[in-house]
């Protein structure tokens, strides 16, 4: 391949069960988040640009894969990247981020007329949009985490997204009392060592008061929600979850969202965090029933039910997290899966077929570690970099897709898979498109992403032969 | 774009012309960043310079 970065791709050094072939489909996105099938049979994949000052220009865009084998380009003139797209009748169902909000859309591909259907969702900062999704009941779900890293808005995050959205923070989903714990930092605002404080649920620099309440609100973040496909009826059904960027919806109707970890670092570090799988209990209520949100942690419980402070997940590096909500809501764990620190599992899907087998199980993809950059451990180093299936009903899980030595091909030179962002089963149930979002260096102080590096790897039941 | 050979991958505007085209945005943001930089840096050393003179 040109791209230095990544200059080799090759199937042969990814590994998949007996029975399984894998090809690579398309090679040099950039940026891709996420992959869908419509029901002829095009893929799509999202690709999420970058118009940030911090970065070079990179067009916010779906690629369209026929399947008479051509290849388009839907560019929407958006100031916004695609994170998640979905096809449901016959139309593109897209969540974008870029501005204060995060809009939820659907593009119709033959007027090229794009809708806004929501345009509420509080944004702007760390944290990804989920979703958007449709159950079986036709309804269409969809998350948002949240602005902050770690349950503050912090410097860390100021060099891409609060300088661009300063007034950006978080939500709750309920009332909530707050204990008066702020967190000091430096101000990058100013030229000189100026140091701040910031409470959480405020804008960088505005410091929290003991006793304080904060009003819940239908348009929070750290949430999942779910609507009319024409954006009516929201209906707020869980909060506190860092990062629901996988939402998953099996034949039953069940809601399983991913959520990463808190960081081992900064201003308010924690340590030892497991990436989680929740059971979002309240999708399988009926619709328009659900009258409280259930909380599931963020951002003073760990994926293990333990609170922040716990003397069990001080931090080796950083200032360890003191508690933000006094008396906060009954917690709605424990997880339906817990993964090691740091796997970083992004988006999935339920196996609906018996042809391709495991029929029930969720396929997981997981983007892999940020340490050394966000975790001063070596076990956390290779964390992540492949795509496991999970039994959600017994917590546990199975290799699917990996490379023949374990982690990032660019880490010993194969030409396998990097990061596994995404993952969708075609509609057919004979293959699983894999999304790999290309290489990203990570140093113990900076991420560097490169584009042109991003494949879509498919892998394929082989057909029995009856011969 | 280009129709795929059977088992072959798409490559998505990997091309020359294409890798050209990418290679010069990149360039052209860099010397933006360059120039940012130094102009801070220039601000920085003269608001030093008017510090000194008020001590």
């Amino acid at each position: 391949m040109p791209t230095t970065a990544r200059p080799l791709v090759d199937a042969n050094d990814v590994v998949v069960p007996d029975g399984y072939e894998v090809e690579a489909v398309m090679v040099g996105l950039s940026l891709p988040t996420d992959v869908t099938v419509a029901d002829d049979g095009t893929v799509f994949v999202s690709e999420g640009g970058s118009s940030w000052p911090t970065r070079p220009y990179m067009p916010a865009r779906v690629i369209a894969l026929h399947p008479n084998g051509e290849v388009e380009a839907i560019t929407m003139n958006v100031h916004a990247g695609p994170r998640g797209i979905t096809w449901y009748n016959g139309e593109l169902y897209m969540a974008f981020k870029g501005g204060y909000h995060m809009q939820l859309a659907k593009y119709n591909l033959e007027t090229g007329k794009l809708t806004i259907l929501i345009d509420k969702v509080p944004s702007g900062g760390w944290h990804e949009p989920g979703g958007p999704i449709f159950g079986p009941d036709g309804l269409m779900y969809f998350g948002h985490g949240s602005v902050s890293q770690q349950g503050v808005s912090l410097p860390a995050g100021f060099t891409v997204d609060l300088a661009k959205h300063p007034l950006a923070h978080d939500v709750p989903g309920q009332d909530i009392t707050l204990t008066g714990n702020n967190v000091w930092s430096r101000d990058p605002r100013k030229p000189y060592a100026y140091l701040t404080l910031t409470g959480p649920f405020k804008p960088f620099g505005t410091r929290s008061e003991k006793g304080e309440v904060i009003k819940g609100e239908l348009w929070c973040n750290s949430a999942v929600w779910r609507c009319k496909p024409d954006g009516t009826n929201v209906e707020l059904l869980a909060w506190g979850i860092r990062n629901p960027f996988g939402m998953a919806i099996n034949e039953q109707g069940e809601l399983y969202v991913s959520d990463n970890d808190f960081e081992e670092k900064g201003e308010r570090a924690v340590a030892l965090d497991p990436d989680r799988i929740w059971h979002i209990k309240n999708a399988s209520q009926p619709f328009g029933s659900v009258t409280t949100p259930d909380w599931y942690g963020f951002p003073d419980i760990y994926g293990d039910g333990l609170p922040v402070n716990h003397e069990k997940h001080l931090p080796l590096k950083g200032k360890a997290a003191e508690l933000f909500i006094q008396d906060p809501p009954p917690w709605a764990g424990p997880a339906a899966f817990l993964e090691q620190p740091h796997s970083c599992m992004c988006r999935m899907d339920f196996s609906r077929s018996d042809f391709f087998g495991h029929r029930g199980e969720l396929f997981v993809t997981e983007w892999g570690t940020l340490a050394p950059l966000n975790s001063p451990r070596e076990e956390d180093l290779d964390h992540g970099f492949r795509v496991i299936r999970v039994d959600v009903k017994e917590g546990t899980s199975e290799l699917f897709m990996h490379n023949r030595i374990m982690g990032p091909a660019s880490a010993h030179g194969g030409g396998g898979i990097e990061r596994p962002v995404s993952c969708r089963f075609s509609p057919d149930g004979k293959s699983l498109y894999v999304l790999d979002f290309g290489v990203a260096h990570i140093s113990e102080g900076s991420m560097f992403g490169f584009a042109h590096t991003g494949v879509l790897w498919k892998i394929t039941k082989k057909e029995m032969s009856h011969g | 774009m280009d129709k795929p050979a059977l088992k072959q991958p798409i490559l998505i505007e990997l091309d020359a012309e294409c890798r050209q085209e990418h290679l010069d945005k990149v360039e052209a943001w860099f010397k933006n960043v360059q120039l940012t930089q130094a102009s801070f840096r220039q601000l920085l050393e003269d608001t030093v310079d008017k510090t000194r003179s008020l001590t």
